[in-house]
């Protein structure tokens, strides 16, 4: 048995689904359940639901073999919606098969309780982006720059993609402040301009990790 | 081993739902042996309704006039309109309620996994509709999954920009439920119980 959430499902020939999950210890994982099609597992194989998963079988594709709901879903309304997908998507896209990760399943459960009743949900999606790209071995360095020297709170910066922050602001165009570096870093915010600058900075970083290709869930934030 | 024409009808009919090689083959075996009319028909048929049957230019629903019967009638409650997620839900509530308004067929729902956004499910046209000014209340009756959800809460911000209420099928469906598949009572019932969303 392990704990899961369901990222994507979709039909499998008549009867069966075929799950994209997130597992603990496992990281991402496809599974075949079969003959849920239709009945009361379908009900309980839904987004944002925690999971205990047992499955068995060789090869890529296992097959699930018991699905249970530890706890009432979370209780994601209207624009929270919105946020669950795109954080799905976000592991749909950035997280490949089979990679472990054993951090990013926490990461995520937190993300999604947190959103429940956090005031600014955007500030819960920086931090979740920030460690998805950082468990996903993209490094990103956000408390020194890339010239080696601590960033300070009251100096600007740019930050170069495939280098860092850099006090270089010649050539950028948009400008970060320190204290929106270390708010991201430190996971805290203080105000309306860090969480306007650090959704500039991860915007950047995540359509960079995505090699430039649009994200669907963004569409519904329009 | 069955082979060439006879092979390839039979891998044809596997498209089908719920159609395995052993119906496939019975099928193909009973139109070849006892029914070569019925046979023929049914290709003239599936040929013309693949070539000819669209969509709804209002309701997007499968239809082969540039707008259905539904959409064409006078008779019935130009203010209410009732979105639906498939054409199968259309014709379930249309045949199993009283219920006398419009439709509109998502062909879907909101769901960026599968690729399905905004433009996707129709929602420019839904917002032309709204935009008519004729629609006063939009009956959401997608089904009760988070995608939804998602989709009802987009579809009642763009409503509440056009000033037009927003009510939610509600009783007896089922968690992960699909209307398609509910009888005619619950599917009643939903309809006449719906309420105000928000
Ligand atoms: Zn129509």
């Amino acid at each position: 048995m392990r704990a899961a959430f369901l990222l994507h499902r979709r039909p499998y020939r008549d009867t069966s689904l075929l799950l994209e999950c997130l597992v603990a210890g496992e990281g991402r994982m496809p599974l075949i359940a079969r003959g849920a099609a239709k009945g009361r597992l379908k009900g309980t194989l839904q987004p944002f639901q925690p999971l205990t998963l047992r499955w068995r079988g060789r090869g890529e594709v296992m097959t699930l073999t018991h699905a249970e709901a530890v706890e009432k879903p979370l209780d994601l309304k209207k624009k929270l919606l919105y946020c669950g997908f795109y954080l799905n998507e976000l592991l749909m896209r950035l997280l490949p098969r089979g990679d472990a990760c054993d951090n990013l399943m926490q990461v995520y459960w937190k993300t999604l309780l947190h959103l429940q009743y956090s005031e600014y949900p955007d500030w819960e999606l920086r931090r979740f982006e920030l460690q998805l790209l950082q468990e996903t071995g993209y490094g990103v360095v956000l408390d020194s720059t890339c010239e080696g020297e601590p960033v300070s709170s009251n100096t600007t910066y740019s930050y170069n993609i495939g280098q860092g922050v850099t006090r270089d602001c010649s050539a950028a165009d948009a400008l970060i402040h320190g204290e929106t570096l270390l708010a991201l870093h430190q996971g805290e915010w203080r105000n309306a301009r860090e969480r306007h600058e650090a959704k500039l900075l991860m915007r950047r970083l995540i359509d960079h990790s995505l090699d430039y290709k649009p994200l669907k869930s963004r569409e519904l934030f329009r | 081993m069955a082979q060439g024409l006879l092979k390839n009808l039979i891998d044809a009919f596997c498209c089908l739902p719920g159609v395995g090689q052993k119906s496939a083959q019975r099928m193909a075996f009973y139109l070849l042996e006892r029914d070569r009319d019925g046979g023929k028909h049914l290709g003239e048929l599936l040929h013309q309704a693949m070539q000819k049957i669209g969509r709804c230019s209002r309701c997007r629903t499968l239809t082969e006039l540039q707008t259905c019967s539904i959409c064409s009638s006078q008779r019935r409650d130009n203010t209410l309109l009732c979105v639906v997620e498939t054409p199968g839900e259309l014709e379930a509530i249309e045949q199993l309620t009283d219920y006398r308004g419009f439709y509109f067929v998502l062909h879907g729902r909101l769901s960026p996994l599968d690729g399905l956004g905004p433009g996707e499910i129709g929602m420019e046209e839904l917002q032309l509709r709204l935009a008519e000014g004729e629609v006063a209340e939009v009956i959401l009756a997608t089904n009760p999954t988070v995608e939804g959800e998602a989709t009802a809460h987009y579809i009642s911000e763009m409503a509440a920009r056009h000033n037009v209420r927003t009510t939610r099928i509600a009783h007896g469906v089922p968690l992960g439920g699909e209307l398609e598949y509910l009888d005619g009572g619950t599917l009643s019932h939903a309809i006449s119980g719906r309420r105000e969303f928000e």
